[in-house]
């Protein structure tokens, strides 16, 4: 376990804050106080003044909000298959999740939404040890396992099974009644499969319908999985939140996300796409497989949909999938590079799609995802400008730092990054 | 430097993680290199990987490394900062790593042409 600093105060001093309100990085000093900022730019030395306070020199480093994974998997274990995710063992399977959380925060991942659980209550049990402080790891909003109708599952082992309005509403209330914070539909195919493709619709109109009145009634918000253009226009239409991956957006679901962009955060999990493609090979996927299964046409697709939706203003979030053995825990900042390098994003834009835009579908735009005063201290001190370079947040050894609730969860001489000895 | 080295291998060694990057990071920092350490480089399967890899560039990945092939990955290295695409055609390797290498993913581009969801 980590050894958590008191928490009292702490000035970060001398450092580069980009503090996500879309301003140019500045100088400056941040202050924190019980967990939270209450100074940022130029702390008063009185302000600063007395024994308890801890300084740490940034060093012109910068400091920013701690990073959000809008399409988190604690529980996908680096599995080389699908099956895999449902052949672990329960207890196996929690201290696996457990790790992934711990990984998450290591890599200054202080938010991150759950989107399924491969087992019914691995999230819901993960959420409740890190709010109880027994574990660390991220702030997260903890899902169940997917809901399928019979024949539309991806990975039958980890699917909540329902079929018909009704069936949907049972299953909602079930999962609920686990303690989620949201539900996950999924209502198309995925090509690795081999029989369930992406652009297929498996629900009817009914059944999302009254999942999401059903899940709606009892403040819960849902996401998706929803590659085809069918999924999509279905998720706008029945208020679902979240909608995972929208490769295949047509014309109409363009327009239907841009009116409804208020309401909607899109989370394409690109790296899923991009891993599958080119880095599965060694656990048995080749290249010419993925080719043939149609991932080529699904990324070049959905490259050209989400420069679309950025340009119209809907918000496209990064995570997701991260747990496979080609899209390992770990390198969940790839999704930043992606942005920039594939979906025309600034630096900028992606550093606020994972910090300020986090905030805001973690349900807490006022107090996660900015370097503000009033702001939870979720902070990240990066050696260099991710702005300048925005693959330097992959690598765990520019992030010195890692702050959340006020308390440093990572600092040079303070925790050793499992069996690399940096810092 | 366009070093990228996995602080994970070996993976299926959980005593052993991280062993490979310790082995190679004290070598690195005295001869003063920039790499960059990232949490997995995707081969895990031929423990002990690094890419070669840069903004635009072709991402070349060898496997079953040791610390004893650092100087080749340096050599390597630079070749690579020397080429504009990193392609395999226009890189000269040292001959240790031709045959270990594991991956090469061209540099994803954006397509030059739309492909409407409406027409697949």
């Amino acid at each position: 376990m980590p050894t958590y600093t008191p928490r009292g105060r702490v000035l970060i001093r001398g450092a580069n804050i980009l503090d996500s309100t879309g301003a140019v990085p500045y100088p400056g000093d941040v202050l924190i106080e019980d967990g939270r900022i209450t100074a940022v730019g130029s702390v008063p030395q009185e302000a600063a003044a007395g024994d308890d306070i801890e300084i740490v020199d940034a060093d012109g480093k910068t400091v920013m909000s701690g990073l959000c994974d809008a399409h988190t998997h604690f529980s996908w274990n680096n599995s080389a298959d699908l099956d895999g995710l449902g052949t672990m063992p329960v207890e196996e399977h929690l201290l696996f999740c457990l790790e992934s959380a711990h990984t998450y925060l290591d890599y200054g991942y202080t938010m991150c939404v759950g989107a399924a659980s491969a087992k019914p209550r691995l999230d819901v049990v993960c959420r409740n040890a890190i709010e109880e402080h027994r574990f660390p790891g991220p702030r997260y909003l903890a899902n169940g396992p997917e809901i399928a109708v019979t024949g539309g599952a991806l990975i039958p082992s980890i699917t909540k099974f329902a079929d018909g309005a009704e069936g949907m509403r049972l299953a909602v209330r079930e999962l609920v009644g686990l303690g989620v914070d949201q539900i996950k539909l999924s209502m198309s195919g995925e090509e690795i499969t081999g029989t369930l493709h992406a652009d297929d619709t498996y629900f009817t109109e009914e059944e999302v319908q009254a999942a999401a009145d059903e899940a709606h009634r009892r403040g819960i918000r849902v996401c998706a999985h929803a590659r085809s253009a069918e999924s999509v226009k279905m998720c706008v239409r029945h208020g679902v939140e979240i909608i995972y991956h929208a490769s295949y957006t047509d014309a109409e679901g363009m327009d239907m996300l841009e009116a409804a962009k208020d309401r909607v955060y899109v989370a394409p999990g690109i790296n899923w796409l991009v891993g599958t493609l080119y880095d599965a090979e060694s656990f048995g996927y080749p290249q010419a497989a993925a080719e043939a299964a149609g991932y080529r046409h699904e990324l070049e697709t959905a490259i050209e949909g989400l420069k679309e939706m950025h340009r119209r203003g809907i918000r496209i979030l990064p995570g997701g999938d991260y747990g496979f053995a080609w899209t390992p825990h770990g390198t969940y900042a790839r999704d930043l590079q992606h942005f920039v390098e594939l979906l025309d994003f600034t630096p900028m834009e992606a550093i606020l799609a994972a910090t300020a835009q986090g905030g805001e579908i973690m349900l807490r735009p006022d107090e996660l995802g900015k370097v503000r005063p009033g702001y939870l201290a979720d902070l990240i001190i990066v050696d260099g400008n991710p702005l300048e370079d925005i693959t330097i947040l992959q690598d765990i050894t520019r992030i010195t730092h890692v702050m959340k609730d006020g308390r440093f969860h990572r600092a040079p001489g303070q925790h050793h990054y499992r069996g690399l000895h940096i810092g | 430097m366009t070093l990228h080295i996995c602080t994970t291998c070996p993976r299926y060694d959980a005593l052993h993680q991280g062993d490979f990057a310790q082995s190679l990071h004290d070598e690195v920092e005295a001869a003063h290199l920039a790499p960059r350490y990232i949490a997995c480089l995707g081969g895990c399967p031929t423990d002990g990987v690094v890419s070669l890899d840069a903004p635009g560039k072709t991402r070349i990945r060898f496997g079953h490394l040791t610390v004893a092939d650092l100087p080749d990955l340096v050599r390597a290295a630079q070749a690579y900062d020397a080429t504009e695409t990193g392609e395999l055609a226009h890189l000269s390797l040292p001959a240790s790593l031709t045959s270990r290498i594991t991956s090469v993913r061209p540099k994803l581009v954006r397509p030059a042409t739309a492909t409407p969801a409406d027409q697949k």
